[in-house]
């Protein structure tokens, strides 16, 4: 595999959906900054939705502009010119979107972790925290996975709104969890091995997504 | 880009006959002289923007005419020969007599009608003179 | 024999409406060859077929030596391509588009580039969703161009052109020719630019190629004699007759064998030729489709 042309094409994405990424950084540590400075639970509220909102929107972008537009807007035959595979193509965007998305998140995540951890804030809401992150990064994955194979700007979008209610139902459910709901007040923050299951599933689950796109994506032979 | 000829695709006629009688004008009035190194196929393709099988086909029959010479490796020259005009009007004439003998097979005629039209104009032609 | 820029051997592919079927194309290397055929007759899909791009479910296919679609990056290294759909990234400038691949082809000339910027009076600085569609056409030449790619493979390059702009267009083409090693394979409507550059010409039609020759060849073979009917004249059962139109006694026959014998012949039915004319590529093209379709729904 052409590792420079790879790298030529994340560079190129870069390029092209620079703005947006940036915007959509600031606009989490916008969020983060209420969060931090409002000490309230009505900013904090406000905050976090804003950080929340930032994260699942640079998802959304970043696989509607670069996958599923890339193919609407006509650019993959100019792309397909380019002396790359259809494998190389499908790896560069799978590494590029996911490393954007995953640069952000993990500044979002680190920064709010910094600010339950060290504020008056319980640390046991890390133990909601820490599933509800990752969630958002499965939902990253199959959102890319899911445009990447379908070739289709529909499916695209269907799975961008599924993901979006379903997150929601993620939180209520998983705040059910004893182990998770109790901790809510808790200033100390235990893991146990019910929230171990719930991220190793998680984890699992992202790994089983990339995988089987990957997978998906070498056998099809045609990509016009 | 400057082009030495200039080809239409109006003009009825093939283009690489086009391309024939141009280059035959360019001799007869003596802007290539014989022994002048014509321009490769491709330049003169490129040139007049016209495909090399056409230029190439040009070539070939002025070459059967006796018109260029072709040296294999080493580009095509105007013939060498000093009778080059009065040859080249003597295939003007053969050229239109064709013409006229294909005309009158359609039409149907024979060599002795067609010989009694020819003198027939012939006439003609000497009594506008006068 | 020389070399072989394109070779295609009983090349297929299966859609659900669609059969591309005995595809069998040769391009020799240094040649333009113009590819025609209505709207659905298979000539982008060929042409993808050709790039890799879509993997052929039969037959055999080579592009300057690499097989495809296995070596498609080893001859994509050496191939420009320019489609009518295909589009530069709005947000970007043309600029940033050259600067893309001068970073990804060594072979891209920054003169040849910058020439090309002038004759073909664009705006290095203006985004590509501002461009109107002849300047994108000529932009994404130049990108192909630029790089002095051993074969050339565009699909509809003049389309929606202003004559200007196909001027310089083809005048850009023809210089490509100056090297031998360099081939054009380019698809068109416009039979009138495919009958100017083109040195060889393959029709196609319904998934089918009807005709592949040399241009001089189609030109030389193909006639159109326009008649008077002496009573009794029937072109039925006349070999070399493609095509017959009619009104009363006067009409045309159409022959794609023109010889002195077929004008014997239809003489000798009972017609009396009052002319005998070439065809433009257009009519030529035109009469082959009907003929082709006729044969397969007789």
């Amino acid at each position: 595999m052409n590792r420079s042309l790879i790298m030529t094409l994340m560079r190129k994405d870069w390029d092209l959906y620079k703005r947006a990424i940036i915007s959509l950084l600031v606009l989490g540590i916008i969020g983060l900054g209420i969060v931090v400075l409002g000490r309230t639970q009505f900013t904090f509220i406000i905050g976090g939705v804003l950080l929340i909102t930032a994260i699942i929107i640079l998802g959304c972008v970043l696989v509607q502009a670069s996958i599923a537009g890339e193919r609407k807007e006509q650019h993959l035959a100019f792309v397909m010119s380019l002396p790359v595979t259809a494998r190389e193509y499908s790896w560069a965007k799978i590494i590029f979107c996911l490393t954007a998305y995953s640069v952000v998140w993990a500044l979002l995540v680190a920064a709010a972790s910094y600010v339950v951890l060290g504020s008056p804030i319980p640390d046991g809401m890390m133990a909601l925290f820490v599933p509800m992150f990752l969630a958002l990064w499965c939902c990253m994955a199959l959102m890319t996975g899911v445009s990447i194979v379908s070739e289709s700007m529909q499916a695209t979008v269907i799975i961008m709104t599924a993901c979006n209610i379903g997150i929601n139902f993620f939180l209520f459910s998983i705040v059910r969890i004893p182990d998770i709901g109790s901790q809510f007040d808790s200033p100390t923050l235990t893991f146990t091995g019910p929230i171990y299951a719930l991220l190793g599933a998680e984890l699992l689950f992202i790994v089983v997504t990339i995988g089987l796109t990957l997978y998906l994506q070498c056998r099809k032979t045609d990509f016009i | 880009m400057h082009s030495e000829l200039v080809i239409s695709q109006s003009d009825g006629r093939p283009m690489y006959q086009q391309v024939m009688d141009q280059i035959r004008q360019k001799i007869a009035v003596g802007d290539w002289p014989g022994g002048h190194e014509l321009p490769s196929i491709r330049a003169l393709a490129a040139s007049v923007k016209v495909s090399v099988i056409t230029v190439k086909r040009a070539y070939m029959e002025l070459e059967r005419e006796g018109l260029i010479v072709t040296r294999q490796g080493r580009g095509s020259f105007v013939a060498d020969d000093a009778n080059i005009g009065p040859k080249l009007q003597r295939e003007e004439l053969q050229h239109h007599l064709e013409e006229a003998v294909k005309r009158a097979r359609l039409l149907g005629m024979d060599l002795s009608e067609l010989l009694d039209l020819v003198r027939w104009v012939r006439a003609q032609a000497l009594k506008d003179e006068r | 024999m020389t070399a072989l820029a394109v070779k295609l051997a009983a090349v297929g592919k299966d859609y659900r409406h669609f059969h591309l079927r005995d595809i069998d194309l040769e391009l020799e290397e240094g040649r333009v060859m113009g590819f025609v055929g209505p709207n659905g007759a298979g000539k982008s899909t060929t042409i993808r077929i050709l790039l890799g791009l879509i993997h052929q479910d039969r037959g055999h296919v080579s592009v300057l030596g690499h097989s495809m679609p296995r070596d498609q990056v080893a001859a994509k290294w050496d191939i420009g391509f320019v489609s009518e759909d295909m589009r530069l990234y709005g947000q970007a400038t043309l600029e940033w588009h050259m600067k893309l691949m001068a970073s990804i082809y060594p072979k891209w000339d920054e003169d040849y580039a910058a020439q090309l910027l002038k004759r073909f009076e664009l705006r290095p600085q203006q985004a590509m969703r501002r461009v109107s569609h002849g300047e994108r056409t000529k932009a994404l030449l130049l990108l192909a161009l630029a790089r002095r790619p051993r074969l050339l493979v565009l699909d509809e390059p003049t389309t929606g052109l202003d004559p200007v702009a196909r001027r310089d267009v083809l005048a850009e083409l023809m210089d490509v020719i100056l090297d031998e090693r360099r081939s054009i394979l380019f698809s068109s409507h416009n039979t009138l630019d495919v009958e100017q550059i083109s040195d060889q010409i393959t029709f196609i039609d319904k998934g089918r190629i009807i005709r592949s020759l040399d241009k001089e060849t189609f030109l030389d073979r193909w006639r159109r004699l326009r008649f008077e009917a002496r009573g009794g004249f029937s072109s039925d059962g006349l070999p070399g007759i493609v095509e017959t139109v009619r009104s009363g006694q006067l009409g045309a026959v159409v022959t794609d064998v023109y010889s002195d014998d077929v004008v014997e012949r239809v003489k000798r039915a009972g017609a009396e030729i009052t002319a005998i004319e070439r065809m433009t590529l257009e009519e030529i093209f035109v009469a082959n489709v009907v003929r082709s379709r006729k044969e397969v729904r007789p």
